[in-house]
């Protein structure tokens, strides 16, 4: 009875601080890394692991000088100039043509009743058009994607959570609490990594802080050797703390996804971007 | 292949800038194929032509250990708007592509 | 490969009418078959210099990064104060194949390259300038770590 009593108490706390206010939330995430990295203003973040790791940002510069991505945004380009079959086209399905919006997702769909990614709007577009989905990883939506986000280059990161719906919320809290639970073999949050130890190493990686994590998306990866999404290095990711890695695109990483891309609200996107 | 040099030429005090960014898949023919086992034949740019007008002024002999999608910059004497740099590429494959941008 | 080699020919002599420059010229552009098939950096550069001695150099500067952020693109660019620099070549210790490029110049050209490189582990990477009839040298050591999560 006591046990269950506590258990009640402890999940009553989390509950309440599961509550707080986004807004809250978000001054509590930036101050935790303005505390930690003083030298650095908000817009640093937007460069990730660059912004605290001085050789690597000299080596990323190099390369961001005529980054290999370009290739990417021409082929995306490409693929979404292209009309479907029935004549329709990507920018049809989009505000504003689907140029310069990248920044606003990912987005809380009140019909739908979930969170809609950019990737999974793609992916719509093409169904509502009688065209076959396209794989989430890689590749021609990579690079629809990489078209789409360059176009937004410099904008701010701008999601919002509508009042007056508490769906979003709620897929924002999940997401935010799918971030700090620990999991798999190594018992790792996504926290314990990005916030609790951010500007550390772990082995010869230098571990990026969570602040700005989505700005940079789609990312060539000099490992991939290709841009990529960022749901793939989700389950990447995953995989490599030894949890189970999910689905690109479920519902935990779509609202993982929009937890984590509220927290950069601000920093300008600077997507496709160079990573290791 | 086509299409596969992008070409941008910046002009500084002393001289000009050429930076190419070139798609190519640059296979070392040492790596295995993960789901089959087999190994990815080696399939790489060898002989690199960069020119100034019609003149050759820097080649460059290539092995596979040049990263894919390579990326190769150079400097020459201050160039002239409205000279065109040209360059090309030719691989183990026979294969070959070339692309040319004017000054500004 | 013997098809490439005269595809190549043709192709140069075809594409560019050319006015001869200086050690640059369509015989000489058949690629250096032997010279990239060594799998020890020391015939490697061997291949470069011939049978001339390396000299070391303070007058190369070798930009590179101490850890590589991904041994598959390693961002490198060579330049130097030596002078009637006729080429540059990048040799890379402990690669399978250590050759890895070899730039020629013609006079309107200056001793600069800037070049993304395959590293396979830790280890030196080389340069080998062209000065006139001299060979001269440097090295750094580039650190490549395999593997890792990313960060």
């Amino acid at each position: 009875m006591i046990r269950v009593l506590s258990i009640a108490v402890l999940a009553l706390a989390l509950f309440a601080q599961l509550g707080a206010e986004p807004t809250v939330d978000l001054q509590t995430f930036r101050e935790t890394y303005f505390k930690h990295f003083p030298d650095l203003c908000l817009v640093d973040y937007a460069n990730g692991v660059y912004a605290i790791n001085e050789d690597a940002k000299q080596s990323w510069e190099a390369i961001e000088e005529f980054p290999p991505y370009e290739i990417a945004i021409d082929e995306g380009k490409m693929l979404f100039q292209t009309p479907f079959s029935n004549g329709k086209r990507y920018s049809d399905c989009f505000a504003d043509n689907g140029l310069g919006i990248a920044n606003q997702y990912p987005k809380w769909d009140r019909k739908q009743g979930k969170v809609v990614t950019l990737a999974l709007a793609i992916n719509q577009c093409r169904l509502q058009n009688d065209e076959s989905p396209l794989p989430y990883k890689k590749g021609d939506l990579a690079n629809i994607l990489a078209y789409m986000a360059d176009s937004s280059r410099g904008k701010p990161t701008q999601i919002a959570i509508p009042t007056g719906d508490p769906g979003g919320l709620a897929a924002y809290e999940k997401g935010k609490e799918f971030y700090y639970s620990r999991r798999g073999q190594l018992n790792f949050s996504c926290a314990t990594c990005h916030i609790d130890n951010a500007g550390r190493r772990i082995r010869a990686e230098t571990l990026s802080p969570a602040l700005g994590h989505t700005t940079g998306w789609p990312v060539y990866r000099l490992k991939w050797g290709e841009v990529g999404t960022l749901h793939r290095r989700f389950a990447g990711c995953n995989k490599q703390a030894r949890a189970k890695p999910l689905e690109p695109q479920s519902e935990e990483y779509r609202n993982l996804e929009y937890f984590l891309s509220y927290m950069s609200n601000g920093i300008p996107t600077n997507g496709p971007s160079t990573r290791k | 292949m086509t299409g596969t040099i992008k070409i941008r030429i910046k002009q500084q005090d002393d001289f000009t800038l050429i930076r190419t960014l070139i798609s190519h898949p640059m296979e070392t023919g040492l790596r295995k194929d993960k789901e089959t086992g087999k190994v990815i034949p080696p399939h790489f740019i060898q002989e690199l032509l960069i020119s100034l007008n019609d003149k050759i002024v820097a080649s460059g002999m290539l092995g596979s250990a040049i990263s894919k999608d390579p990326y190769f910059s150079i400097r020459i004497d201050k160039a002239k708007p409205g000279d065109t740099v040209t360059i090309r590429w030719v691989d183990n494959h026979g294969e070959s592509d070339t692309a040319s941008v004017l000054v500004k | 490969m013997t098809l490439s080699r005269r595809t190549t020919l043709k192709s140069f002599i075809s594409f560019f009418s050319l006015s001869l420059v200086g050690g640059i010229h369509p015989a000489q552009s058949a690629w250096p078959k032997t010279a990239f098939a060594h799998n020890n950096y020391k015939d490697a550069l061997q291949a470069v210099t011939g049978d001339n001695p390396l000299i070391e150099s303070q007058e190369i500067y070798l930009k590179a990064p101490e850890l590589a952020e991904n041994g598959a693109v390693v961002p490198v660019s060579v330049s130097t104060t030596l002078s009637d620099v006729k080429s540059i070549a990048l040799v890379i210790e402990k690669n399978p194949l250590p050759l890895a490029a070899k730039f020629s110049f013609s006079e309107e050209t200056e001793a600069f390259v800037s070049a993304r490189l395959k590293m396979a582990e830790s280890c030196d990477v080389i340069v080998v300038v062209q000065s006139g009839i001299q060979y001269f040298t440097t090295r750094k050591f580039v650190k490549v770590t395999i593997g890792g999560c990313g960060g």
